[in-house]
């Protein structure tokens, strides 16, 4: 290997950094190429040991995971795989945990009445469908005594077995898309600052 | 040379190899290599943490037709290495002070 191979492998190697941080590290080592001089050139690559291990170097000092087969090293270096993950904001993670410890008797009551809400009109939209189907025999019992008012009572039955119907079945495709986007919301609420931090809970 | 030289050690030598005079990566690595043995692959990513800490900042020069990196010690640099300077004095005495039996079990 000479000075001009090994540059260019340790440019492949240095892939997944940035561009600027990339052209560091390869100026550095042309520079201590040509410092050292030519006839030196043999003894550098020698004391430089293989390519992995400049590159490896250089990637765990910009956080990146080095994927070799030093797990002790991976522990390391693999946790912030971006350097961005550093600059966690932890005063903003702190005010809103605050915030929602404060709140939190609002908006845990204020959850629980939507929930109970939306309970009490499916049971009120059952009962109606219940009592119309009640009313509906008691009509068609009191036929046989008098077909008018038989009649009437069985108009009133079909009224709420109708109103029954309509409201269950609005309650429960309510129930059905509201429930799980409400629970959805509150944990997504909650996660919120430490996804943001990227804390992994 | 039987003990490991790393991390803030490391930084510290670097430091006060810079603060003599302004130099460049091959004479930095050659100057801690007369002392500790430190593979010439290390010394890449601690110079590059020191500039980003801002502890050592770089201009280009020209040597013989190209171009040369030099590292210059920032005041930041100055006020940690004479940090590094004194923990080590604190630390050199301890260790002696082990090493030479001055400190007994009471």
């Amino acid at each position: 290997m000479n000075k001009e191979s090994f540059l260019s492998q340790l440019k492949q190697k240095l892939t997944a950094l940035s561009s600027e941080e990339r052209e560091a590290a390869l100026t550095y080592y042309e520079e201590y190429f040509n410092d050292a001089g030519i006839e030196n050139e043999q003894a550098v690559i020698n004391e430089l040991g293989s390519v992995e291990k400049v590159a490896n170097g250089i990637l765990k000092e910009n956080n990146y995971p080095v994927g070799d087969n030093n797990n002790a090293d991976n522990k390391n270096s693999a946790v912030p795989s971006d350097s961005k993950a550093n600059n966690i904001n932890y005063g903003t993670i702190a005010i809103l945990i605050i915030f929602y410890i404060i709140l939190s008797p609002v908006i845990i009551p204020f959850f629980f009445a939507i929930f109970g809400v939306l309970l009490g009109f499916s049971i009120a939209g059952i009962a109606i469908l219940i009592s119309g189907f009640a009313v509906s025999i008691a009509g068609i019992t009191s036929m046989f005594l008098s077909p008018i008012n038989g009649l009437l009572i069985l108009g009133v039955g079909f009224i709420l077995l109708a109103l029954g119907i309509l409201i269950s079945t609005f309650m429960i495709n309510l129930c059905a898309v509201g429930i799980p986007s409400l629970v959805r919301g509150i944990v997504k609420i909650f996660k919120y600052p430490f996804q943001k931090g990227g804390i992994n809970l | 040379m039987f003990f490991n030289v790393s991390g803030l050690l490391l930084d510290a030598l670097v430091l006060s190899v810079v603060n003599r005079n302004d130099t460049y990566g091959y004479e930095i690595t050659q100057s801690i290599r007369k002392a500790v043995e430190v593979s010439e692959s290390t010394l890449y990513p601690v110079l590059r943490r020191l500039q980003k800490e801002m502890c050592l900042e770089t201009y280009d020069m020209e040597y013989q037709g190209r171009n040369r990196r030099y590292y210059k010690i920032t005041s930041k640099g100055k006020s940690q290495l004479s940090l590094y300077l004194e923990e080590w004095k604190i630390y050199k005495k301890n260790i002696d002070n082990v090493f030479s039996g001055g400190i007994k079990d009471e």
